[in-house]
């Protein structure tokens, strides 16, 4: 088994998190945990150490702020801005969601920090820092980092993103990605880790159309999304996304009992769920999977051949899978399948004790016996 | 099975016993007593604390139990054990199986666990990390044994048939002997049953039958126990 890209996981001022330690973590994760205790917020947090160069992390940051509803309107925001200066207060006031304590961040917070607990080199720190540009020095713009307090004494001063990735590598970013000003950066994302989140509600459909047009002729690949797809419809023949340049493409299947092909989504919420999960996690190589509330559209009764499939998938590609989920078939059909000899299994519930969020880890035997004697384990 | 938010609820308090037999038991001493049964399978409702009655195996299994319910958001919920003390060579039935409760429970947090159990049910009154915590250990919190010991004080008086399966079970222990020693209360116990009305009932149904008395004082005993545990304010 090649190695898992994050074997445990700490992350500190992040959300709800204050300091946030996972000892260990496994192949295929499931994580519960009440309403508000920060399931999806771990889940961003992945997607973050994933996506850390610019500009990714920064559209990520604003991306993750915007399905929130706690974004300002960025382009509109530019749009207005542009015949004066940029009102950054804005831009500050969205990010304060971010940090933990959601204090104003133009007193420079403590930085998020998110990576493995034992290997320093490979932790994310997010810090936003104030500097100024001057420009009476003759060998031209200069800037210089401000202390906390400066920031409104100062002329020229503006805030900006400075991320580390353990000690090796500094870089400060824009505090967002003006599409006028910055498209001509070149993409450096040679160090992020690939990884995909689907949210409850599923993928873009455009993005589904992408990743299967990606894996298009690679058998191997193919058969996994035809395999989970006849998970629930056996008669599943062929599938292919439309392609009209008014609309979306979307997705249809060819099915052996009907004559002309159908929406996916016409055959019901759970097929698109599991379409959603096999073109994500066969366009990952060596990368990370967030599924939130993999149980959305799902009968109970096909949740462990979802589960096998996808414990078998990532062991192959040596992708890292972290689900949330509420519902105790979910849990069940995950211990099931561990059970059958499915390795990499890893349950865990987040809880809150006095403001404080932790992870409390279940062992295969425990969360069986759990679920075996009806112990509750949400 | 549902994962509404009601059978969440619900699913929180359990009385855990160790097997089959032993619920059928608890089953007809509430049922007689009036501690209502819900309409869900094997709840009861005490005070509107409902419970489960839950068989969970023995004490290899109910420190499990414990271990693993604790680490689930418990502080809550309230939970009654009942276990055998069991007999072994040394007679160290009662006391053993005390040890090993009040280590499990020692770990995961209590502090005011008695050397030995209360006479009439012990209840650990958690705090607001640890849920309510009733243990009864069969038959009577003080002799060894196993919960046919108990069912053994329920007989009414003056029975003629006990001591006459008493006899025989002596007999065929001292000429020819499947069972171990220390199962020598079941063999009583079921042969006596094997001469009622109804031969060979279980014993809930037994109790159910009236062939036993649910109004001997150790059947009071422990339901008082359980009334007091699902029914205590202030959890």
């Amino acid at each position: 088994m090649s190695g898992l890209i994050l074997d445990s996981l700490e992350v500190r001022n992040f959300r709800g998190f204050r300091h946030l330690q996972i000892e260990r973590l496994g192949r295929v994760n499931l994580i519960v945990g009440k309403n508000n205790v920060g399931k999806t917020s771990l889940l961003e947090a992945l997607q973050l150490y994933a996506q850390r160069t610019y500009p990714t992390l920064v559209e990520e940051i604003w991306e993750q702020l915007r399905v929130r509803d706690e974004s300002i309107d960025i382009d509109t925001s530019l749009r207005l801005a542009r015949e004066r200066d940029v009102d950054v207060e804005k831009f500050l006031l969205s990010l304060r969601y971010l940090f933990y304590g959601r204090d104003d961040v133009r007193n420079v917070p403590d930085p998020i920090t998110i990576g493995p607990i034992r290997s320093l080199d490979n932790v994310l720190s997010i810090s936003i820092d104030w500097y100024t540009t001057q420009s009476d020095s003759s060998e031209g713009p200069k800037t210089r980092l401000l202390k906390p307090d400066e920031y409104d004494k100062v002329s020229n001063s503006a805030p900006r993103f400075t991320i580390k990735v353990g000690k090796q590598l500094e870089t400060v970013y824009p505090l967002w990605r003006d599409p006028l000003t910055t498209s001509r950066l070149r993409r450096s994302n040679t160090a992020d880790i690939s990884c995909i989140f689907i949210p409850v509600d599923g993928l873009r459909q455009t993005q589904m159309g992408e990743f299967w047009n990606q894996i298009l002729l690679r058998e191997t690949k193919e058969n996994d999304v035809y395999a989970a797809l006849r998970v629930l419809a056996p008669g599943v023949e062929r599938l292919a996304f439309t392609v009209d340049p008014r609309r979306d493409s979307i997705p249809i299947v060819k099915i052996s009992s009907m004559d002309e092909p159908v929406p996916i989504r016409s055959l019901g919420n759970g097929m698109m769920r599991v379409l959603n999960m096999a073109l994500a996690l066969v366009n990952l190589q060596d990368g990370m999977l967030l599924i939130d509330e993999f149980e959305n559209g799902l009968h109970y009764s096909i949740q462990p051949d979802i589960w096998r499939l996808i414990f078998q998938v990532a062991r192959r590609l040596n992708v890292q899978v972290f689900a949330t989920t509420h519902s105790q078939d979910c849990i069940r059909a995950f211990t099931d399948v561990s059970q059958e000899g499915q390795e990499g299994g890893l349950f865990m519930r987040l809880q809150e004790k006095k403001g404080e969020i932790s992870a409390v880890l279940y062992d295969m035997d425990e969360l069986r016996f759990a679920v075996d004697k009806e112990i509750e384990v949400r | 099975m549902s994962d509404g938010v009601i059978s969440i609820s619900k699913r929180e308090n359990f009385l855990w016993v160790e097997g089959g037999d032993d619920k059928g038991v608890c089953h007809a001493l509430l049922n007689d007593c009036s501690i209502t049964s819900s309409k869900k399978k094997d709840f009861f409702v005490a005070n509107n604390e409902p419970f489960k009655i839950e068989p969970i195996g023995g004490i290899d299994n109910i420190v499990k139990a414990l271990k693993t319910s604790i680490k689930g958001d418990a502080a809550h919920n309230r939970y009654g054990v009942v276990v055998d003390a069991d007999t072994d060579e040394t007679n160290a039935g009662l006391k053993e199986t005390w040890r090993r409760l009040g280590a499990v429970l020692t770990e995961i947090g209590y502090t005011d666990i008695p050397s030995v159990p209360e006479l009439d049910g012990t209840i650990l009154r958690g705090n607001e990390d640890l849920p309510l915590m009733g243990i009864w250990v069969m038959p009577d919190n003080k002799l060894n044994g196993m919960i046919e010991d108990f069912i053994g004080f329920l007989g009414p008086q003056n029975d003629e048939l006990w001591p006459l399966a008493i006899d025989i079970v002596e007999k065929v222990i001292s000429t020819k002997r499947n069972f171990r020693l220390s199962y020598k209360s079941k063999a009583y116990l079921h042969t006596w049953l094997a001469w009622q009305e109804e031969p060979g009932q279980p014993m809930g149904l037994a109790i159910t039958k009236k062939y036993l008395d649910a109004n001997a004082e150790h059947a009071q005993r422990f339901v008082s126990w359980i009334r007091k545990l699902f029914e205590l304010e202030g959890k």
